[in-house]
């Protein structure tokens, strides 16, 4: 119980920013003429919020099934690198570690590789995943539901980008060396001129060939360092 | 209201979460019994760092070539940055953040 309770008050940031988006696409999936009961649905089986507002224009198309699959291979290809740092050692039984790794996001990352996450046990782990699901699902349910009595919400989305300010600002508290944050901006600022539509995937891949770079000239300035 | 079938739908909602869980579940597949690697180890503890700082502009980006919305988004994210930097607080940082930048949104779109 004790940990529930830690692991809610750790995520209402996370609530805060997942229930305006979850609330706008179960909306926006209800005025292109869907059922409201296929909006919790949706978001149960993706769980992934740039995702699942691409996915509105392409349902109101009728777009070919197999673009859905590879449209979410194209958005979502950034999940590839979250295996990288996130405490998977923290969950022992297959079956959470399965449920952690299903409902694993930008901000469920962020979290669990913060400071904050150091000493999270399993349970409290598999909880803080489980109420930001809940959160997802439910924001989109209340969406649909009240989608032509709910006033305009424009703005709202900032929330979002609030949540990774303060994710990020965390990271800089705990870490405290400014070389991560440099390689990340300037990995990005690199792909938004090569490469702007895909800007994210390009940004991530640079940074972590950068990172490999930084790691193999610590170790060669160690090795030239220790007299054979 | 034209009706879009609901099977359709819910195939498209399948198939796009069968894709995200083969993202998601690849990296653990392949690390598996190599986290402890210092290289591995390495890219895991600097990893985050860098991932969020990209994902700072990643959010931001959409706002920046909006003329209406570059302004609110800059002052907004500033406001954050400095309400958290002070008192650190997530929760007052995100929703002063956020309420700043319905307020000048509304204000400018007059």
């Amino acid at each position: 119980m004790n940990a529930l309770k830690a692991a809610a008050k750790d995520t209402l940031p996370i609530g805060i920013g997942y229930l305006p988006l979850s609330i706008a696409f179960g909306m926006m999936l209800v005025q292109i003429g869907i059922h409201w009961s296929i909006a919790p649905l949706f978001s149960a089986l993706i769980f992934s919020g740039t995702l699942q507002y691409v996915a509105i224009p392409m349902l109101a198309a009728s777009a070919p099934l197999v673009d859905f699959f590879i449209t979410a291979l194209i958005v979502n290809s950034r999940l590839i690198f979250y295996g990288l740092g996130y405490p998977i050692h923290k969950l022992s039984r297959k079956r959470t570690s399965c449920l952690a790794i299903f409902t694993l996001t930008d901000e469920m990352y962020s979290l669990m590789t913060s400071e904050k996450a150091k000493d999270y046990c399993e349970h409290k782990t598999l909880w803080a995943h489980m109420i930001s699901y809940a959160y997802w699902i439910i924001g989109s349910l209340v969406g649909a539901l009240l989608a032509t009595r709910l006033p305009s919400m424009k703005g709202l989305e900032f929330s979002l980008t609030a949540l990774i300010i303060v994710l990020c600002m965390e990271q800089g508290y705990s870490k405290k060396r400014s070389f991560p944050f440099i390689l990340g901006v300037s990995s990005s600022v690199v792909a938004l001129t090569l490469w702007p539509d895909q800007f994210l995937f390009l940004a991530l891949i640079l940074s972590m060939a950068g990172l490999s770079l930084s790691y193999w000239n610590k170790k060669k300035s160690a090795l030239e360092a220790t007299p054979s | 209201m034209n009706d879009i079938n609901t099977t359709y739908v819910l195939m498209a909602a399948a198939l796009m979460g069968l894709g995200s869980i083969l993202l998601r579940a690849f990296p653990f597949v392949v690390l598996k019994g190599k986290t402890d690697q210092p290289f591995i180890a390495y890219l895991g503890k600097w990893s985050p760092a860098v991932i969020l700082s990209i994902l700072v502009i990643y959010c931001i980006k959409p706002s920046m070539t909006d003329s209406q919305l570059a302004l609110p988004a800059i002052l907004s994210s500033l406001l954050v940055v400095a309400l958290h930097h002070k008192f650190r607080k997530p929760l007052l940082s995100i929703l002063s953040g956020t309420g700043v930048y319905m307020l000048l949104n509304a204000t400018s779109s007059f």
